[in-house]
């Protein structure tokens, strides 16, 4: 369809002007009907009339008011399966040779097809099947269960309709599981290890010694077991510059490197980083980095820039500010994210930047935020099970909507000033989604792939139901979901893995944040320890940071060895073997062009510098706020290099003052000026090699010492050692 | 507005021949071709009438097969690979339901008829030659002397005075 179309008006004309009319089916369908070559019924356990109550209703014609809330037969209910018969039906007379090898092609696709399509569904239904069994029995062959809040019905069906064993696309694989999971007892899956909402025991807190210690000893098993060699330890000046871009998130300075290089302790590794975590000196910088990594990480770098745009970027990142500098504790920080009210436009008077999370997310019906906060919190991808029940998570539509109705309360009332939309969020009490309010039941509907509409009430992941009432006086809804994901068994495991992933590049599920049955950790007797832990120590992430950076495998080098070379985690789980080296992002190339070129302490980037961020990203436009960065490696990152733009608009006529004070100044040498260079950018001194190389930089300037440092600036930080994290 | 009778016991032979000209048209305006709405209306019949009906008013069998017809719809687009908003299609859904979810589609049918008596003569000529005897926009503008572009223009016009127009007729008559 394009844009000049407009198809009811074109189908009518087709009809008054082009004499097309409507066919009659009527002998196909009831010869197939008759002749029993009709799609192969996959199982229907669609609970019948009588136990349908307002959990399902027939169409949506129901819900928008046209009548009042009406079952339709079980009959109608049970059949909506959108499985084509081709191939199957009597072509009617009136339809042309096209329509036949249509269906022709189709069979013959299907039939190729059908195979494949049972080996994988079977597989999946053996290994779900088994995953079910291990906590709950599983239907016998042959019996149908159906189950609805109020009651189980058990009959004689055939005996493939319980595990889907069969499909033919897609389509018909998500009914399949659909009805499945409804077959289940409880009408749910089994929870998965990665949904129980029940808190793990709290673990006895360790010190931070004995958790690095731990950390380092259970890695080693995974090397020993995996026949892997860890690699050297990286050099004082690596190890500095790769802690100081992952926790400030900028390269350090000149003066930063040789305090640090100075400092002859056995303990100036940790007594680094405690500087870096706790010293006033770093203070500002820690909760901007951090803050730059929450909201890149809870709303992406896209949202809150159009004008439209209800969620306002500078409310959020200087509430996370805050956050970060009082070292506010991730279960706190979680809940105000998720039941914050009150505006996000910074100097209004009930200013909660914390509203920012949810304002983007609660249009249509809250479905973003639903699964925004499961992805981010628990590490669970939810986004399918808005439509069907997904397979690997073992979570069934239902689920979605049950959690999706704990956002249901939250309103947004949208503003505008100084030409920019801002947001104020409020709980009302909702009154359900039924066409009659019945806010002491309030129910969300969602439609199921066949057709048919059920509804959901508040229920955790775990199962346990949360209050169905929509009064606020009677509960907060938002406030239940919340103390419940900080309770939860994956909320700690999800920010391991998370920060795991920012300090080496991959997390225990690899380069992706999700966790749950199709994601195994790696290490997950690590992760495990790593949750514990954190939750032990009251959620305090500068803990967590400290036992990862201060971690044997935080302090290897890059340099990958024989022994160690397939331990490559883009082709199969990391080992954390050897540091990964990975691009730099925008963010960090900016701050450390800054570092490297000014001595002030001043490293916020302005707003210019937001815009010269911007121009290397590109948003997905999804709910995870994915993001592409054209620095991210590669091609694009080497020409912008080269191309020497990028480079000096970061840093504007910073670095032309900052050369030019360097060749002024009659305190140094010229070789002292070129290390000072090569600190600043790669924190490494100049080898022979390259100091013969820049003499030649300087003889080819004829003697002009500015050009030379110039020439060899450019070159430095156009080069793969300052774009890279190593 | 005119309704079928209303039933509350139809065998499925009765259920075809009483929706099956409702449902392709609805498929017809999401955009189907005559042949594949055709396809798809077997298919849901086919998959509705597997199991006992009972039906307990046109209305929401009409409604009930609207749905599993546009589920099917968009699951044959998916297999085509073809991309379509959910937006145009309940904004299609929304506009047939409002106009004629309870006659098939035949008073709306009657009401195009008059609001393209309506038209001004070269509008009308232009849309007689695209849809009765199928010419391309080129050869449109040559019979009317005017650019393709022109062509074009004068016939996205039209079909929005169409538009304009049913939507008045069937919401006044609905008053």
């Amino acid at each position: 369809m394009t844009q000049d179309d407009d198809p009811i008006i074109d189908a009518l004309l087709d009809e008054v002007l082009g004499g097309v009319t409507p066919p009659d089916v009527s002998p196909e369908v009831m010869h197939a009907l008759e002749s029993g070559n009709v799609p192969t019924p996959y199982p229907h356990l669609m609970p019948p009339e009588e136990v349908r109550t307002s959990e399902t209703f027939a169409s949506q014609d129901q819900l928008v008011g046209q009548r009042p809330p009406e079952p339709i037969a079980a009959g109608l209910a049970a059949s909506a399966a959108a499985t084509p018969t081709d191939g199957l039906r009597i072509a009617s007379a009136g339809q042309n040779e096209r329509l036949l090898r249509r269906r022709l092609m189709n069979r013959g696709i299907w039939g190729a097809s059908a195979a494949a399509a049972v080996v994988v569904i079977a597989g999946i239904g053996f290994l779900i099947g088994r995953a079910v069994s291990v906590d709950e029995p599983r239907p016998a062959p042959g019996e149908l269960v159906t189950k609805t809040p109020d009651a189980t019905t058990t009959g004689p069906v055939n005996s493939n309709s319980v595990v889907p064993a069969s499909g033919g696309n897609e389509r018909v694989a998500r009914q399949q599981w659909d009805e499945y999971f409804e077959a289940l007892p409880g009408n749910r899956p089994a929870p998965a290890v990665a949904l129980r909402g029940v808190a793990r025991p709290t673990a006895k807190a360790l010190s931070d010694a004995e958790v690095i210690e731990a950390i380092n000893a259970r890695l080693a098993v995974h090397w020993k077991e995996a026949e892997v060699w860890p690699s050297a330890p990286a050099g004082d000046g690596e190890w500095c510059r790769r802690v100081f871009l992952r926790v400030l998130g900028r390269v350090p300075t000149v003066a930063e490197l040789k305090r640090y290089g100075s400092d002859k302790s056995t303990e100036k590794r940790k007594r680094l980083v405690d500087e870096l975590l706790d010293s006033d000196r770093y203070r500002r910088q820690y909760a901007g980095h951090w803050a730059d990594f929450w909201t890149r990480a809870l709303i992406g770098r896209s949202s809150g820039i159009s004008k439209n745009d209800p969620t306002n970027r500078e409310g959020m990142t200087a509430y996370l500010v805050a956050a970060m500098q009082e070292n506010k504790s991730y279960d706190a920080l979680v809940k105000e994210l998720l039941t914050a009210t009150g505006t996000n436009r910074p100097n209004a008077p009930d200013f909660n930047g914390a509203v920012n999370f949810l304002a983007g997310n609660l249009d249509h019906r809250a479905a973003a935020a639903t699964a925004k906060t499961a992805q981010m919190f628990l590490g669970l991808n939810l986004r399918c099970s808005e439509c069907h029940s997904h397979p690997f998570q073992q979570l069934a539509q239902q689920s979605f909507w049950e959690m999706n109705s704990f956002f249901r309360q939250a309103h947004l009332e949208r503003g505008s000033a100084d030409g920019k939309s801002f947001a104020r969020l409020v709980d009302r009490d909702f009154a359900g989604e039924n066409a009659l309010p019945t806010p002491e039941r309030a129910e969300v509907y969602y439609e199921k792939q066949n057709g048919i509409l059920r509804a959901a009430l508040p229920r955790f992941l775990d199962g346990r139901e949360g209050k169905s009432s929509g009064f606020v006086s009677e509960v907060n809804r938002r406030e239940e979901l919340a103390n419940w994901i900080v309770q939860s068994e994956s909320f700690s495991p999800a920010l391991a893995n998370r920060l795991w992933k920012h300090f080496f590049g991959y997390g225990f599920t690899g380069d992706k944040q999700e966790m749950g049955l199709h994601a195994p950790p790696s290490h997950p007797e690590l992760l495990t320890m790593l949750g514990d832990q954190f939750a032990a120590g009251g959620h305090d992430q500068k803990k967590m940071i400290r036992w990862i950076v201060l971690s044997d495998a935080f302090s290897l080098s890059s340099r990958v060895l024989r022994k160690n070379a397939a331990d490559n985690p883009a082709a199969r789980s990391p080992l954390f073997s050897h540091y990964y080296a990975r691009p730099l992002g925008p963010e960090q190339i900016a701050r450390s062009l800054l570092a490297a070129t000014q001595t002030a302490a001043e490293l916020t980037p302005g707003e210019d510098h937001s815009k010269w961020l911007r121009q290397f990203v590109m948003s997905h436009e999804n709910d995870e706020c994915t993001e592409a960065d054209s620095l991210a490696g590669g091609y694009n990152l080497t020409m912008m290099m080269v191309r020497g733009t990028a480079v000096p608009s970061a840093t504007g006529n910073r670095q032309q003052d900052f050369l030019k004070k360097l060749a002024a100044d009659n305190t140094m040498k010229p070789n002292d000026k070129l290390e000072y260079l090569y600190l600043a950018t790669l924190a490494r001194k100049p080898r022979a090699a390259e100091r013969q190389i820049a003499s030649q930089i300087l003889l080819h300037n004829q003697g002009n010492l500015l050009a030379a440092l110039e020439d060899v600036w450019w070159a430095l930080t156009n080069s793969n050692e300052f774009a890279l994290d190593h | 507005m005119s309704s079928m009778p209303q039933r509350t016991e139809l065998d499925p032979a009765e259920i075809v021949e009483a929706h099956q000209t409702g449902v392709w048209r609805y498929l017809r305006a999401l955009g189907c071709d005559p042949h594949e709405a055709a396809d798809l209306v077997q298919d849901t019949f086919l998959i509705v009438l597997q199991k006992p009906f009972r039906q307990y008013s046109d209305a929401a069998t009409a409604g009930y097969l609207r749905k599993v017809a546009r589920n099917l719809f968009i699951s044959a687009k998916r297999r085509e690979g073809r991309v379509m908003t959910f937006e145009q299609v309940d904004t299609i859904d929304g506009d047939w339901t409002r106009w004629s979810a309870h006659d098939n589609g035949e008073e709306l049918l009657a009401a195009l008829g008059g609001c393209f008596d309506a038209l001004g003569d070269r509008a009308q000529l232009a849309l007689d030659m695209r849809f009765r005897e199928r010419s391309s926009r080129n050869e449109i503008a040559d019979a009317l002397k005017m650019s393709e572009h022109g062509a074009k223009n004068l016939m996205q016009r039209a079909k929005k005075r169409l538009r304009e127009c049913v939507d008045r007729k069937m919401t006044t008559d609905a008053d």
